[in-house]
């Protein structure tokens, strides 16, 4: 099902007739009201302990990272089309970009492992926040419980920004504001430092699922939708250390800014071409995030052949 | 449960030893399809993360000594491969093979192999001796 | 000043709404320094055992809620204003918060900025009252106050000529004035001798300031001219944003393109969604426009 402003819910072909599918759905609906009903904290379940990633979809671009001209998966508009045509991943060498870590959206969807532990306040055992360590950079990431506010407009930004959670049955929805600029790929894909997060845990056993709805005014034409699977680490995580230190990697005079002028990227189309994917398909944003779009590669395909 | 193995594998070996993932695309920084060789006297080892470098002076194919900048590992990850800080020392001569780097004026070069004259130690020929 | 950039920073200072009462909102920035926002241009306030030192006093409109605003967080006496630049909506407050405060010998509190900011004020026809006559001209100035080393750094012909950038070494908080901004496109005042190049150094310099505590975030924190409080990242990702489109002009430019076929080009488009208009008192032409004067004026490199 198409992403939206809300839960996203997968349904199995079942083969009902249309009328049946009409009265369950009003009854799922209903039920679903009644579940995603705010319910006291202490009926949770617990999201504790140490989670490790399990990359079943694109597994190159969110571990090695082997992905140079890689556009695909995100609804992406023209700005950001633009930003990237132009971006040169040699600016992360620049001295002041190489400890910049993954923002809250990029992480989550690339390599982590992740430590999470509860925050109690002591008389009543109420769950005030759920802290979590990510390995990877050594980031730490708080997620309020307690129905504070977000901060003002005019308060500093960060990687992980400001989280509020609340609990509607079992699921944990988080909503994350004052996020610092970032990407989304690292192609260059960028997210601006408008975005915002909404995020739905749920555990199954020793698994959590994690959907992430992305909002971003600047570069996204829609929200961008994805979903990510974490594994409770049996024996804990050996990774937990990353100290990041900047040093003039490669002798260049101090504030470069590398970038390509429009029209000179010379691996723009690598990607495309290493995989005779048509480059217009993987530049396209979010049309070529739906199953519709597959009949348009293959024209694609065909128009190229017969030229 | 093959299949299932196989990804555990894959994971783990990437997240194994440090920080195996990369800051950036190395297919976007280095010609990963050549290599290139240069010996000269490193200058500096910058063992640290997200990668650690090592800065060779070495003549390019014009005769030029020119200051070369190898990318390595990450500390964490070298270091569960054996190599520490105290591995590499200014003044060694090193025989370095490895992908240049797509832009030739950085003279930039992505380690594949090291092998030091004065000792014959190496890296890079070992199975394991590798990093993402 | 130009009617436009006049226009703009009445704008940018009253929220578009010249008659609205001031809404001033107090954040602590970190150590002895605080930033007030809602009053024009953003200002910083530092306080301690030695009394209250303010950079830039904001609308004139204001200035009554600024100063309420700082008596809420100290009730000494305020020694010292500092003018990050000329514009109304930075100074605006100067007469009535210097008149509130009281050097040591007596006198309103002092106000201290390039020499260049007095001068652009008399041909302003400017109040003497508002005018800062403790100058500098030299590029850096420094003092003690409040248990800390306070570095001024003269920016010439960037958003203006008079700029100055005001670093806190103990507390360890840099002041842009508009060197820096998060919400629209580098205001480059022409008519005040500004200009894209100058922009670019003063940012590489509070570039070279700041130091970042973990993971390119917080350390030395950044109160820009209009905006929410940054860090050297948001620095850097704005001179990114100002040296692309520099460089992007400046390239149509060798190729022989006029001013009007620049613009037409759009070459800003991944940044507009962020910083850029289409409706004055700063559109994104104007910033081309800008950056384009900038790169062709006699004598530029």
């Amino acid at each position: 099902m198409r992403g939206h402003a809300g839960l996203t819910v997968h349904r199995a072909d079942s083969g009902l007739k249309r009328q049946e599918i009409r009265v369950r759905s009003s009854i799922s609906a209903a039920l679903c009201a009644l579940v995603f009903w705010a319910v006291p904290a202490g009926a949770q379940l617990s999201i504790t302990g140490e989670w490790a990633g399990r990359y079943h979809e694109d597994f190159d671009d969110r571990v090695p990272g082997d992905v140079n001209g890689d556009f695909t998966g995100v609804p992406i508009n023209d700005a950001a089309r633009f930003y990237a045509e132009t971006w040169d991943v040699r600016r992360v060498n620049v001295l002041e970009h190489q400890c910049q870590p993954y923002n809250l959206p990029h992480i989550y969807r690339g390599p982590l492992q992740f430590r999470i532990w509860e925050e109690k306040r002591p008389q009543t055992q109420e769950i005030i926040a759920y802290k979590i360590y990510i390995g990877t950079y050594m980031q730490s990431r708080t997620i309020w419980m307690d129905g504070r506010p977000h901060p003002s407009e005019y308060a500093p930004h960060t990687s992980m920004g400001f989280s509020t959670g609340e609990w509607f049955g079992d699921t944990l929805k988080v909503t994350t504001t004052h996020i610092k600029k970032e990407f989304y790929r690292r192609s260059g894909l960028p997210s601006s430092d408008q975005t915002q997060v909404e995020e739905y845990y749920v555990r199954h056993g020793n698994l959590m699922s994690q959907t992430m709805i992305i909002t971003d005014p600047v570069y996204l034409s829609e929200p961008y939708v994805n979903s990510q699977e974490f594994e409770l680490m049996e024996r804990g995580n050996q990774n937990w250390l990353y100290n990041c230190e900047y040093v003039m990697e490669v002798p260049q005079p101090r504030h470069q800014v590398p970038h390509y002028l429009p029209g000179e990227n010379p691996f723009l189309e690598e990607w495309a071409n290493t995989f005779g994917t048509p480059f217009d398909a993987i530049f396209s944003g979010a049309p070529s995030t739906y199953p519709e779009y597959a009949p348009q590669i293959e024209d694609m395909v065909n128009e190229a052949d017969n030229e | 449960m093959k299949a299932k193995l196989l990804m555990a594998a894959l994971i783990l070996g990437a997240l194994a030893g440090g920080q195996a993932w990369a800051h950036h695309s190395f297919a976007a920084t280095y010609f990963e399809d050549r290599t290139t060789q240069i010996e000269g006297r490193l200058v500096q080892f910058l063992f640290r993360n997200p990668h650690s470098f090592v800065h060779i002076e070495a003549p390019d194919d014009d005769g030029n000594l020119q200051r070369w900048a190898v990318e390595w590992g990450g500390a964490g990850q070298l270091g569960s491969q054996g190599v520490t800080s105290a591995t590499l020392r200014p003044g060694d001569v090193v025989t370095i093979v490895g992908n240049p780097g797509r832009n030739p004026a950085d003279h930039r070069i992505r380690m594949l192999s090291l092998r030091r004259t004065s000792d014959g130690f190496g890296w890079g020929q070992a199975p394991g001796e590798t990093f993402n | 000043m130009n009617k436009t950039i006049r226009g703009l920073v009445l704008a940018l200072g009253l929220g578009f709404a010249p008659h609205a009462a001031a809404q001033v909102e107090t954040l602590h920035v970190q150590g002895n320094v605080y930033m007030l926002a809602g009053a024009g241009g953003n200002i910083a306030v530092q306080i301690g055992e030695d009394g209250v030192l303010v950079v830039d006093s904001g609308n004139r409109e204001a200035s009554d809620a600024v100063l309420a605003a700082i008596r809420r967080l100290s009730d000494g006496p305020i020694r010292w204003i500092i003018n990050t630049h000329a514009h109304e909506d930075h100074t605006g407050g100067n007469e009535t918060i210097s008149q509130a405060g009281l050097t040591l010998n007596g006198n309103p509190a002092a106000i201290i900025a390039h020499e260049e900011v007095p001068t652009r004020m008399v041909a302003a026809d400017r109040p003497i009252t508002e005018w800062p006559l403790n100058t500098f001209f030299e590029d850096r100035r420094d003092f003690y106050f409040n248990g800390e080393a306070i570095f001024l750094y003269h920016h010439p012909r960037a958003h203006t000529d008079g700029d100055i950038v005001v670093y806190f070494r103990g507390s360890d908080v840099l002041v842009s004035g508009d060197l820096f901004m998060t919400t629209t496109y580098p205001v480059i005042d022409a008519a005040y001798d500004g200009g894209v190049r100058g922009f670019i150094d003063g940012m590489n310099n509070m570039i070279d300031i700041a130091v970042p505590a973990w993971l390119q975030e917080g350390g030395t924190y950044v109160v820009p001219g209009h905006g929410r409080i940054g860090d050297e990242a948001d620095i850097v990702e704005y001179r990114d944003m100002v040296v692309i489109i520099r460089d992007r002009v400046a390239a149509l430019i060798d190729l022989g393109m006029t001013l009007p076929q620049i613009r037409e080009a759009r070459i800003s488009r991944d940044y507009d969604p962020r910083y850029g208009s289409t409706t004055e008192p700063w559109t994104t032409d104007m910033f081309i426009t800008a950056v384009y004067n900038d790169l062709t004026r006699e004598g530029a490199e």
